[in-house]
């Protein structure tokens, strides 16, 4: 069982302590990135991941840290506070580069396209968390929308949660239940 | 009368990608009404090529405003999404009651994945009190590859009669009609993806043969 924490939570937040504490008493597996200190590069759209080096960006950065973890994770946290009812850029840049998990060809399932895994199906579950401060109704379920997107593209079953004002008490509550849910504690 | 001045902000990654084809018909339609329009590229203002007060500068300067950009995992390209967040940053009340509206263009032909680059745009709007236009949403956007909209055939001359009537609306600060996107809009039966599959995967295995890449399936982050 290992998790994979992508957090694009600007300045400090209480994830890294949080899944410390609940790796600690369940004896899990995790790789906390604390994104806003990485280098991401932006994608270029080069193509280089398909036509040049197969499911590596060919440009330099620490983006291979990010991927190595999410292969061989169970469960993906990932965390941004919501702008304008999606994702912040520093999330966004980890996110782009998950291109790289999919391959360049086209299938189809259900009479939808989509692109099949590079490290085979449903990799990980997904646990997308929203951090609202007093957001508009509108914006959350932009949100909302967005996660399931993202999730279906990704082809991976996913829970999306909004707290207000980072209630990582509550977002201790989501992580138990889900790793309950899925026989992992 | 002073003429009207459009902004549009090519998201695309790409120098000679189709959200940079978009932009340039659009900015020929405004011309072509006796309007100006101009183009920047957002990614070189991440890039660091232009300040972002220089943006902010050409911004109190125009009247409408329009983001082009490609769907990256759903959304813009993270570096459009961090000039969002920088233009946020020094939020200035001319942007007051300027329109701004979003033409979003993608892979899949299936529009509602592409989606959230429409509400992200709207709640930019919203936060900068900006009004909201609305937008158009593109699919199979690999069909236009960055070539001109007229070389593009049949989709080609259907996106750049709707997008002129979308200019026309603009141009009299209206919003865009719903009835635009119906127009532009291939529904192409579900059965139908499968040739499209057929098709798009040509495609890729003739790029891959082309730049000589070696296993496709190469999986370099395994353990
Ligand atoms: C990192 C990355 C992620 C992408 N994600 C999506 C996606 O989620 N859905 C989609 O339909 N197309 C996706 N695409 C395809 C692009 O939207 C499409 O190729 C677009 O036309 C590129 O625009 P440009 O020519 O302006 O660069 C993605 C492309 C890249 C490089």
């Amino acid at each position: 069982m290992h998790i994979t924490v992508l957090d694009g939570i600007e300045g400090i937040s209480q994830l890294e302590d949080l899944l410390k504490l609940t790796g600690e008493q369940y004896g899990i597996s995790y790789t906390y990135l604390k994104l806003e200190k990485m280098d991401i590069q932006p994608c270029r759209n080069c193509g280089g991941c398909s036509t040049k080096t197969p499911g590596e960006c060919l440009f330099k950065d620490d983006t291979p840290e990010v991927m190595k973890s999410l292969v061989k994770s169970n469960l993906v946290i990932m965390a941004t506070p919501i702008r304008f009812g999606g994702f912040n850029s520093i999330l966004k840049k980890a996110l782009d580069k998950c291109a790289l998990l999919g391959l360049p060809f086209f299938k189809v399932d259900k009479g939808s396209l989509y692109h099949p895994g590079r490290y085979g199906e449903t990799m990980f579950t997904s646990l997308i968390i929203g951090i609202s401060r007093s957001h508009s109704e509108k914006q959350k379920q932009s949100f909302r929308q967005l996660a399931k997107q993202n999730a279906a593209i990704m082809r991976v079953p996913y829970q999306a949660v909004i707290v207000e004002d980072n209630d990582m008490l509550q977002v201790k509550d989501v992580i138990l239940s889900l790793l309950r849910e899925e026989q992992y504690i | 009368m002073s003429q009207t001045k459009v902004l549009l902000l090519d998201g695309g990654m790409r120098k000679n990608g189709t959200s940079s084809s978009l932009a340039k018909t659009i900015k020929r339609q405004v011309e072509n009404k006796g309007q100006t329009a101009e183009i920047t590229r957002l990614v070189e203002y991440f890039d660091g090529k232009h300040m972002i007060s220089e943006l902010k500068t050409i911004l109190n300067k125009s009247d409408i405003i329009g983001i082009i950009a490609p769907c990256y995992v759903n959304t813009f390209p993270y570096a459009d999404i961090w000039c969002l967040e920088q233009l946020i940053c020094g939020y200035q009340k001319e942007w007051q009651g300027k329109m701004l509206f979003a033409v979003a263009q993608g892979g899949m032909p299936d529009l509602k994945v592409h989606q959230s680059i429409l509400h992200v745009s709207e709640h930019f709007a919203e936060e900068t009190e900006m009004k909201w236009a609305g937008g158009l949403i593109i699919g199979m956007a690999p069909l236009i590859d960055g070539a001109p909209l007229e070389n593009c055939g049949f989709i080609g001359r259907r996106l750049v009669k709707n997008m002129d009537r979308m200019v026309d609306r603009l141009l009299d600060f209206g919003h865009i009609p719903s009835a635009l996107q119906n127009k532009i809009t291939i529904d192409i039966p579900k059965i139908l993806n499968y040739p499209l599959a057929f098709f798009l995967n040509y495609i890729v295995k003739s790029s891959l043969k082309k730049g000589g890449a070696g296993d496709p399936y190469h999986k370099p982050y395994c353990s």
